[in-house]
Protein backbone atom coordinates (compact mmCIF):
# COMPACT_ATOMS: atom_id res chain seq x y z
CA UNK A 1 0.00 0.00 0.00
CA UNK A 2 0.88 3.14 -0.74
CA UNK A 3 0.07 6.36 1.69
CA UNK A 4 0.01 8.68 -0.64
CA UNK A 5 -0.28 9.40 -4.26
CA UNK A 6 3.13 10.95 -4.17
CA UNK A 7 6.49 9.69 -5.23
CA UNK A 8 8.71 8.73 -1.85
CA UNK A 9 11.21 11.58 -3.02
CA UNK A 10 8.32 14.15 -1.24
CA UNK A 11 7.34 12.05 2.11
CA UNK A 12 9.04 13.33 5.08
CA UNK A 13 12.31 11.78 6.19
CA UNK A 14 10.42 10.58 9.28
CA UNK A 15 7.86 9.05 7.61
CA UNK A 16 10.72 7.14 5.36
CA UNK A 17 12.97 6.16 8.48
CA UNK A 18 9.84 4.65 10.24
CA UNK A 19 8.22 3.02 7.61
CA UNK A 20 7.75 -0.51 8.63
CA UNK A 21 5.44 1.06 11.38
CA UNK A 22 3.32 3.37 9.79
CA UNK A 23 2.68 0.93 6.68
CA UNK A 24 1.39 -1.28 9.53
CA UNK A 25 -0.65 1.98 11.07
CA UNK A 26 -1.84 2.78 7.72
CA UNK A 27 -3.24 -1.05 7.21
CA UNK A 28 -4.73 -1.03 9.98
CA UNK A 29 -6.62 2.25 9.66
CA UNK A 30 -7.84 0.15 6.66
CA UNK A 31 -9.03 -2.76 7.85
CA UNK A 32 -10.66 -0.71 10.76
CA UNK A 33 -12.38 1.41 7.78
CA UNK A 34 -10.87 5.14 8.86
CA UNK A 35 -10.58 7.79 6.39
CA UNK A 36 -7.11 8.15 7.90
CA UNK A 37 -4.13 6.86 9.81
CA UNK A 38 -3.68 8.49 13.32
CA UNK A 39 -1.92 7.69 16.38
CA UNK A 40 -4.45 5.23 17.47
CA UNK A 41 -3.89 3.03 14.56
CA UNK A 42 -0.20 2.94 15.28
CA UNK A 43 -0.57 2.58 19.23
CA UNK A 44 -2.56 -1.06 17.76
CA UNK A 45 0.54 -1.86 15.72
CA UNK A 46 2.81 -1.60 18.93
CA UNK A 47 0.60 -2.95 20.97
CA UNK A 48 1.29 -6.53 19.03
CA UNK A 49 5.10 -6.03 19.55
CA UNK A 50 5.26 -4.65 22.82
CA UNK A 51 4.07 -6.08 26.19
CA UNK A 52 2.12 -4.91 28.77
CA UNK A 53 -0.01 -3.26 25.86
CA UNK A 54 -3.79 -5.60 25.20
CA UNK A 55 -4.05 -5.42 21.11
CA UNK A 56 -7.67 -6.82 21.97
CA UNK A 57 -8.40 -3.96 24.44
CA UNK A 58 -6.99 -1.20 23.09
CA UNK A 59 -8.67 -2.00 19.55
CA UNK A 60 -12.07 -1.89 20.99
CA UNK A 61 -11.06 1.05 22.52
CA UNK A 62 -9.94 2.42 18.76
CA UNK A 63 -13.42 1.05 17.05
CA UNK A 64 -15.54 2.70 19.60
CA UNK A 65 -14.00 6.29 18.87
CA UNK A 66 -14.69 6.85 15.60
CA UNK A 67 -17.52 5.40 13.02
CA UNK A 68 -16.18 3.77 9.93
CA UNK A 69 -14.82 6.63 7.58
CA UNK A 70 -14.21 4.83 4.05
CA UNK A 71 -12.90 7.09 2.27
CA UNK A 72 -15.29 6.76 -0.59
CA UNK A 73 -18.94 7.74 1.61
CA UNK A 74 -21.67 6.38 -0.54
CA UNK A 75 -23.92 8.43 1.98
CA UNK A 76 -22.31 11.18 1.71
CA UNK A 77 -22.13 10.48 -2.30
CA UNK A 78 -25.71 9.97 -2.51
CA UNK A 79 -25.96 13.66 -0.84
CA UNK A 80 -24.67 14.79 -4.46
CA UNK A 81 -26.83 12.53 -6.70
CA UNK A 82 -24.15 10.08 -7.20
CA UNK A 83 -24.60 6.37 -6.59
CA UNK A 84 -21.69 4.58 -5.38
CA UNK A 85 -22.47 0.97 -6.47
CA UNK A 86 -23.50 2.48 -9.98
CA UNK A 87 -19.93 4.56 -10.90
CA UNK A 88 -18.64 0.82 -8.95
CA UNK A 89 -20.21 -1.35 -11.21
CA UNK A 90 -19.13 0.76 -14.27
CA UNK A 91 -15.55 1.17 -13.43
CA UNK A 92 -15.38 -2.62 -12.29
CA UNK A 93 -16.29 -3.59 -16.15
CA UNK A 94 -13.60 -1.96 -17.87
CA UNK A 95 -10.87 -2.51 -14.96
CA UNK A 96 -11.82 -5.57 -12.96
CA UNK A 97 -13.15 -6.30 -9.91
CA UNK A 98 -12.76 -4.73 -7.08
CA UNK A 99 -10.37 -1.99 -8.87
CA UNK A 100 -12.14 0.84 -7.50
CA UNK A 101 -12.17 0.16 -3.88
CA UNK A 102 -7.76 -0.52 -4.50
CA UNK A 103 -7.81 2.18 -6.27
CA UNK A 104 -8.87 4.64 -3.57
CA UNK A 105 -6.85 3.02 -0.45
CA UNK A 106 -3.68 4.91 -1.52
CA UNK A 107 -5.14 8.33 -0.54
CA UNK A 108 -5.58 7.72 2.95
CA UNK A 109 -3.74 11.10 4.91
CA UNK A 110 -2.00 11.01 8.12
CA UNK A 111 -3.18 12.85 10.94
CA UNK A 112 -1.09 15.95 12.00
CA UNK A 113 -0.52 14.25 15.27
CA UNK A 114 1.30 11.31 14.30
CA UNK A 115 3.31 12.94 11.80
CA UNK A 116 4.32 15.09 14.97
CA UNK A 117 4.55 11.59 16.96
CA UNK A 118 7.10 10.24 13.96
CA UNK A 119 9.45 13.34 14.13
CA UNK A 120 9.93 12.65 17.57
CA UNK A 121 10.29 9.24 17.40
CA UNK A 122 12.98 9.47 14.46
CA UNK A 123 14.75 12.10 16.76
CA UNK A 124 14.54 9.63 20.11
CA UNK A 125 16.37 6.84 17.77
CA UNK A 126 19.26 9.15 16.76
CA UNK A 127 21.02 7.69 14.39
CA UNK A 128 20.05 3.98 14.62
CA UNK A 129 16.26 2.23 13.12
CA UNK A 130 13.05 3.31 14.82
CA UNK A 131 12.02 0.92 17.34
CA UNK A 132 8.62 0.33 18.75
CA UNK A 133 9.96 1.83 22.08
CA UNK A 134 10.69 5.03 20.38
CA UNK A 135 7.46 5.38 18.90
CA UNK A 136 5.70 4.19 21.74
CA UNK A 137 7.51 6.78 23.73
CA UNK A 138 6.97 8.91 21.30
CA UNK A 139 3.40 8.94 21.24
CA UNK A 140 3.24 9.21 25.13
CA UNK A 141 4.79 12.73 24.37
CA UNK A 142 2.22 13.80 22.12
CA UNK A 143 -0.65 15.70 22.40
CA UNK A 144 -2.67 12.81 20.85
CA UNK A 145 -5.66 9.95 21.09
CA UNK A 146 -3.07 6.94 21.95
CA UNK A 147 -1.29 8.95 24.75
CA UNK A 148 -4.96 9.55 25.98
CA UNK A 149 -5.59 5.60 25.58
CA UNK A 150 -2.13 5.19 27.30
CA UNK A 151 -2.65 7.24 30.22
CA UNK A 152 -6.05 5.84 30.83
CA UNK A 153 -4.47 2.38 31.19
CA UNK A 154 -1.69 3.24 33.13
CA UNK A 155 -3.96 4.76 35.63
CA UNK B 1 -27.84 -0.32 -5.65
CA UNK B 2 -29.86 1.10 -7.91
CA UNK B 3 -31.36 4.50 -8.13
CA UNK B 4 -33.95 4.12 -5.85
CA UNK B 5 -31.41 2.84 -3.07
CA UNK B 6 -29.26 5.96 -4.04
CA UNK B 7 -32.13 8.44 -3.35
CA UNK B 8 -33.27 6.68 -0.28
CA UNK B 9 -29.36 7.07 1.39
CA UNK B 10 -29.82 10.72 0.28
CA UNK B 11 -32.17 11.29 2.43
CA UNK B 12 -31.23 9.53 5.08
CA UNK B 13 -28.61 12.41 5.70
CA UNK B 14 -29.25 15.55 6.44
CA UNK B 15 -28.15 17.63 3.76
CA UNK B 16 -27.57 21.25 4.81
CA UNK B 17 -25.21 20.08 7.79
CA UNK B 18 -21.85 21.32 7.16
CA UNK B 19 -20.04 18.19 7.87
CA UNK B 20 -22.48 15.91 5.38
CA UNK B 21 -21.37 18.59 2.29
CA UNK B 22 -17.58 18.60 3.17
CA UNK B 23 -17.43 14.51 3.76
CA UNK B 24 -19.47 14.65 0.53
CA UNK B 25 -16.86 17.08 -0.52
CA UNK B 26 -14.03 14.81 0.42
CA UNK B 27 -15.99 11.15 -0.70
CA UNK B 28 -15.21 13.19 -4.45
CA UNK B 29 -12.49 14.18 -4.51
CA UNK B 30 -11.12 10.42 -3.63
CA UNK B 31 -13.36 9.11 -6.40
CA UNK B 32 -11.89 11.26 -8.67
CA UNK B 33 -8.33 10.67 -7.64
CA UNK B 34 -8.89 6.72 -8.12
CA UNK B 35 -10.79 7.11 -11.37
CA UNK B 36 -7.73 9.18 -12.62
CA UNK B 37 -5.38 6.84 -11.18
CA UNK B 38 -7.08 3.78 -12.82
CA UNK B 39 -6.99 5.66 -16.17
CA UNK B 40 -3.80 6.92 -16.27
CA UNK B 41 -2.39 3.37 -15.70
CA UNK B 42 -4.46 1.90 -18.09
CA UNK B 43 -3.64 4.49 -21.01
CA UNK B 44 0.09 4.10 -20.00
CA UNK B 45 -0.20 0.31 -20.04
CA UNK B 46 -1.76 0.98 -23.81
CA UNK B 47 1.16 2.73 -24.53
CA UNK B 48 -0.37 6.56 -24.39
CA UNK B 49 2.56 9.07 -23.66
CA UNK B 50 2.81 11.48 -21.25
CA UNK B 51 2.05 13.93 -23.23
CA UNK B 52 -0.64 12.25 -24.74
CA UNK B 53 -2.02 11.79 -20.91
CA UNK B 54 -1.96 15.49 -20.07
CA UNK B 55 -2.92 16.72 -22.98
CA UNK B 56 -6.42 14.51 -22.73
CA UNK B 57 -6.53 15.34 -18.61
CA UNK B 58 -5.79 19.09 -19.49
CA UNK B 59 -3.25 19.92 -17.29
CA UNK B 60 0.37 19.73 -18.27
CA UNK B 61 2.60 17.10 -18.62
CA UNK B 62 4.55 17.73 -15.27
CA UNK B 63 1.98 17.38 -13.47
CA UNK B 64 0.75 14.46 -14.72
CA UNK B 65 4.28 13.08 -14.30
CA UNK B 66 4.93 14.24 -10.83
CA UNK B 67 1.43 12.70 -9.45
CA UNK B 68 1.48 9.26 -11.57
CA UNK B 69 5.16 8.19 -12.34
CA UNK B 70 5.43 5.12 -10.61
Amino acid sequence: MRLSPHRTPERPPAVRRAEPFVLAAGQTAQRLGHGYVGTEHMLLVLAEVLPGLSVAEIEAEVVALAEPRPALDARALATLGIDLEEVRRRIEQTFGAGALDRAAQPCLPMAPELKRALALAVARAGEGPVRAEDMVDALRSTDCVAARILSARAA
Amino acid sequence: MGQSDAARLATEVSHDDPATGLRAVASLRALLDSIERLQVERARALGWSWQEIAEALGVSKQAVHQKHRP
